[in-house]
């Protein structure tokens, strides 16, 4: 099979297998809906084949519950599969992921912060909010701090990111031995990723961000290509390294900051969606950062449908799900590699 | 004729050591011109100020009469190719791929490659003997493969001026070859051609004119000839150096011998 | 002619019935305890799954067994038993209470519950919500009863000084258990301490505030980390033997079973004032 045709074959099931999972989401549950009939009540609801077959109960939790929780699973997939694959350009190796922005811990610290004055609990969106907030001042501290000295280089920048990280983690455990216990609780819940209780706000959050975010990274797929041919390669091609460098920076974590926000941590997806694609579509930003949103799309729905159908005293934390299956892949893919040497 | 590129007065320092200590240079269109010296002469440090990757502290670098400086990025990189000895291309790209961000600077980030674009691309292939590797990926090619295609990137630039820091390194004798006849084709397209040349008699072999930087100085420019049999060469390279005249006269054997 | 007017005295005194929540879903412990007191058995449709465990739940073996046992607070699952209200904790998230909201339920919050006069006030606001405010205003009464009593019984008796332990957290002010320490005629050394809620305590400072007694959690294995900490088991009341171990589902009681679990730990501190562990049925 050509090239080609093996990169239309991948796109195509990956254009066919999100709806269908989309569906079986939206079907499947602790109460279980008829796909048929969900696919009817969605057409209801445009005005066209008539009245829907579902009872009230199972409209409300179709369209109340179900539906804004799978698109942010989307969502959170599908931003952390592209921020995956543009990292892993940005510093030329197939094990970057968005754990190395440091928007996670400063997530993270946010939301307990929350926790922790009570906002959580009294004020409606400010956890998500909160985090967002502490996201997006961990990469300002990144940003100040790695130009300090100049322009920062790569590994600058990456190690600043560990930095600002483990400062971040410190003020959280600090502030998680001071708090009440049940509140512990609640950010542990958050900490280990779940989108249980999250509605139209949420999506509105997390779709304000990832989208405009993934369509930028997008339009930078070429500059990312001539970047991942090293840097001197690429300044020679006229390329503005620093600030291209800068900007995908700032635009992975304006996307997985506020996908950390919502869903908490929810690791392996971005370094398993691009690496398990790029051998089957090949490594050019065009193709691999559409490839990866839908890959990631796919993976963080059906993992969260496994979170809500296989816990039960508590859902499975989504992180969980998604470190469980990423994770032996991860270190399958290692293998791998160190074998071909 | 004036210059395409030229170095006046360059001096480049690379963090506290001063590299480059008031070059003078030269390049005219259409011209091959091998840089050789002694290991630390400053050879890349020259070439990559040339491509304006190094600000100079001091002096100037001209190209087609204008100060690199004023020259917009994409602009300076339409028209200078820099082919570097190293190359960190990922092993995943293919080579036809890789060759076809050269087309970078004309096109920018979004718009799409036009016809005129993939014929730079499918021309850089062939003149490099790479055409039947286009769609292999970089990690399966041997290192002179590697470095035909990276040549070939350079090519696809259409550049005036093609900067090569040590290109034959990996390439056996046959491909060594080729390589300087593809830069003399090159030439005859008027671009300007200056070449790192580690391997004094392939430089010789193939240098219309050769320049000798020493200590960051050009020592001696002139004939291959000229540079090689002079005072500054053996003083540069710290051995003996003879050129003997072979067939009928226009070549030479050279012969290097330690200095007592 | 009478008979007419007195049906239709009847269906008027039914209306405000009428408008009164049905069904009722609890996702609170304390709530669980509450709601079996006050509602008929077709009017609880859903209980927390701590409700039948005894060593949590004061009515553990008298829920009724129509009510589903919820594992988890699971939406979808509320959602599709149509409750008219539900009853959750004041720690309940405010963006799943938004949720709820969407769906379509009311919900009321248990709130106040870490004094004992806000449990008795959430417990007459929670038989408001329900609509049995007369069941409600009697377990007040009970509540308000034995409280009054155990307060007469240890007038004047000096009061020793308990310190919660709960490896490592104490209760300081603000807490329920706090409240119930003070009831059962001791005082809170977390309190005295200036500590607010349940907050990690040093093994250092406790050994330094040298409590009467420590007050323990049975079964949770803290008396005997208590027995075996270099310091803390050097302390008077480790040595004297003064270590009050308090079954689970007492020393969290939040609901009107608090008024008993003070009468219990009073038992414990005043045995001569307080001799019986429960409270006697007829109350003077």
């Amino acid at each position: 099979m050509s090239e080609r045709d093996r990169r239309l074959l991948v796109f195509a099931a990956l254009a066919v297998a999100l709806p269908l999972v989309l569906l079986a989401a939206l079907s499947l549950g602790s109460v279980p809906l008829p796909a048929g009939s969900v696919v009817r009540s969605g057409l209801a609801r445009l005005g066209a084949y008539g009245p829907t077959p579902l009872p009230e109960m199972g409209e409300v939790i179709l369209w109340s519950v179900r539906l804004p929780r799978v698109l942010i699973a989307a969502l959170v997939g599908g931003g952390l599969a592209v921020v995956g694959a543009a990292l892993q350009s940005l510093f030329r190796n197939p094990l970057a992921d968005a754990g190395l922005l440091g928007v996670g811990p400063g997530a993270a610290l946010g939301a307990v912060l929350a926790v922790n004055l009570g906002w959580a609990q009294q004020r409606f969106l400010a956890m998500p909010l909160a985090a967002c907030a502490g996201a997006l001042l961990a990469l300002l501290l990144i940003y100040v701090i790695a130009h300090a000295g100049g322009r920062p280089t790569l590994s600058g920048l990456l190690l600043t990111g560990l930095a600002v990280s483990a400062l971040a983690a410190a003020g959280t455990s600090v502030l998680l031995v001071a708090v009440e216990e049940f509140r512990v609780r609640t950010v542990l819940f958050w900490l280990a990723g779940g989108l249980e209780g999250r509605g139209y706000e949420h999506l509105a959050l997390a779709a304000g961000f990832v989208l405009p975010g993934a369509a930028a990274l997008l339009v930078l797929a070429r500059p990312l290509d001539v970047l991942s041919l090293g840097e001197e390669e690429s300044a020679a091609l006229g390329l503005p390294v620093h600030g291209v460098r800068i900007l995908v920076f700032g635009l992975c974590a304006l996307v997985a900051g506020p996908v950390t926000a919502v869903a908490g941590s929810v690791p392996f997806v971005g370094l398993v969606a691009p690496h398990a694609l790029r051998p089957l579509v090949g490594p050019l930003g065009r193709h691999l950062l559409p490839a990866s949103f839908l890959a990631g799309a796919v993976l963080v729905v059906v993992a969260d449908l496994a979170a809500r159908s296989f816990g039960e005293y508590v859902e499975l934390p989504l992180g969980s799900v998604t470190a469980f299956v990423g994770a032996p892949y991860f270190l399958l893919a290692l293998r791998g590699q160190e074998g071909r040497g | 004729m004036s210059a395409v590129l030229e170095a006046r007065g360059l001096v480049v320092d690379r963090g506290r050591r001063n590299v480059l200590r008031g070059v003078d240079l030269a390049l005219q269109p259409g011209e091959g011109l091998a840089l050789v010296g002694p290991n630390a002469a400053g050879k890349s440090t020259l070439v990559r100020a040339l491509a304006g990757l190094l600000p100079p502290a001091r002096g100037l670098i001209l190209l087609e009469g204008r100060p690199l400086a004023s020259w917009p990025r994409s602009g300076l990189a339409q028209r200078v190719a820099l082919v570097a000895a190293e190359d960190e291309a990922p092993d995943r790209i293919a080579v036809e791929d890789r060759v076809a961000l050269g087309r970078y600077p004309h096109r920018g980030a979004l718009a799409p490659l036009t016809a005129e674009d993939r014929a730079a691309v499918a021309r850089a292939l062939r003149q490099t003997e790479t055409l039947h590797l286009a769609r292999r990926p970089l990690g399966t090619l041997s290192a002179g493969e590697r470095q035909r295609a990276a040549l070939a990137r350079g090519l696809a630039q259409e550049p005036v001026v093609l900067l090569l820091d040590e290109p034959a390194t990996h390439l056996d004798v046959r491909h060594q070859l080729h390589l300087f006849r593809v830069l003399d084709d090159v030439r005859q397209c008027g671009v300007a051609v200056l070449a790192v040349i580690h391997d004094l008699p392939r430089a010789a072999a193939w240098a219309p004119r050769m320049a000798l930087l020493d200590e960051g100085r050009i020592a001696a420019e002139g004939s291959p000839a000229e540079v090689l049999e002079g005072p500054a060469a053996e003083r540069a390279f710290g051995v003996a150096i003879r050129g003997v005249p072979v067939g009928d006269g226009k070549e030479r054997l050279w012969r290097f011998e330690e200095r007592a | 002619m009478r008979g007419l007017l007195l049906a239709l005295l009847l269906a008027a005194q039914a209306v405000p019935a009428a408008e009164a929540p049905l069904r009722v879903a609890s996702l609170n412990l304390t709530a669980d305890e509450l709601l079996v007191e006050l509602l008929p058995a077709d009017r609880l449709v859903a209980v927390t799954r701590w409700a039948d465990d005894a060593s949590m739940s004061n009515v553990a073996g008298r829920v009724p067994a129509t009510a589903v046992r919820l594992p988890r607070a699971d939406l979808e699952r509320i959602i599709a038993l149509r409750p008219d209200l539900v009853v959750v904790s004041e720690y309940t998230d405010a963006d799943f209470l938004r949720l709820v909201e969407k769906s379509g339920l009311r919900y009321h919050r248990m709130s106040g519950l870490e004094t004992l006069a806000g449990i008795r006030a959430a417990i007459v606001q929670l038989g408001r919500a329900v609509g049995t405010p007369d069941a409600a205003a009697r377990l007040a009464a009970r509540f308000d009863a034995v409280l009054a009593e155990l307060a007469r019984r240890v007038e004047g008796d000096p009061r020793p000084r308990v310190l919660y332990w709960g490896d490592p957290h104490t209760a300081g002010a603000g807490t329920a258990i706090g409240s119930l320490v003070e009831a059962a005629g001791a005082t809170n050394v977390g309190r005295e301490m200036g500590l607010r809620g349940i907050v990690p305590l040093a093994g250092e400072k406790a050994f330094t505030a040298d409590p009467d007694a420590f007050l323990v959690t049975l079964g949770s294995g803290a008396s005997v980390a208590l027995r075996r900490h270099p310091l803390l088991s050097r302390t008077r009341a480790v040595r004297e033997g003064h270590v009050v171990e308090m079954p689970n589902h007492l020393l969290v009681a939040l609901s009107d079973r608090a008024a008993d679990a003070a009468w219990w730990l009073a038992s414990r501190l005043h045995p001569a004032r307080v001799p019986e562990a429960a409270p006697p049925p007829k109350l003077p």
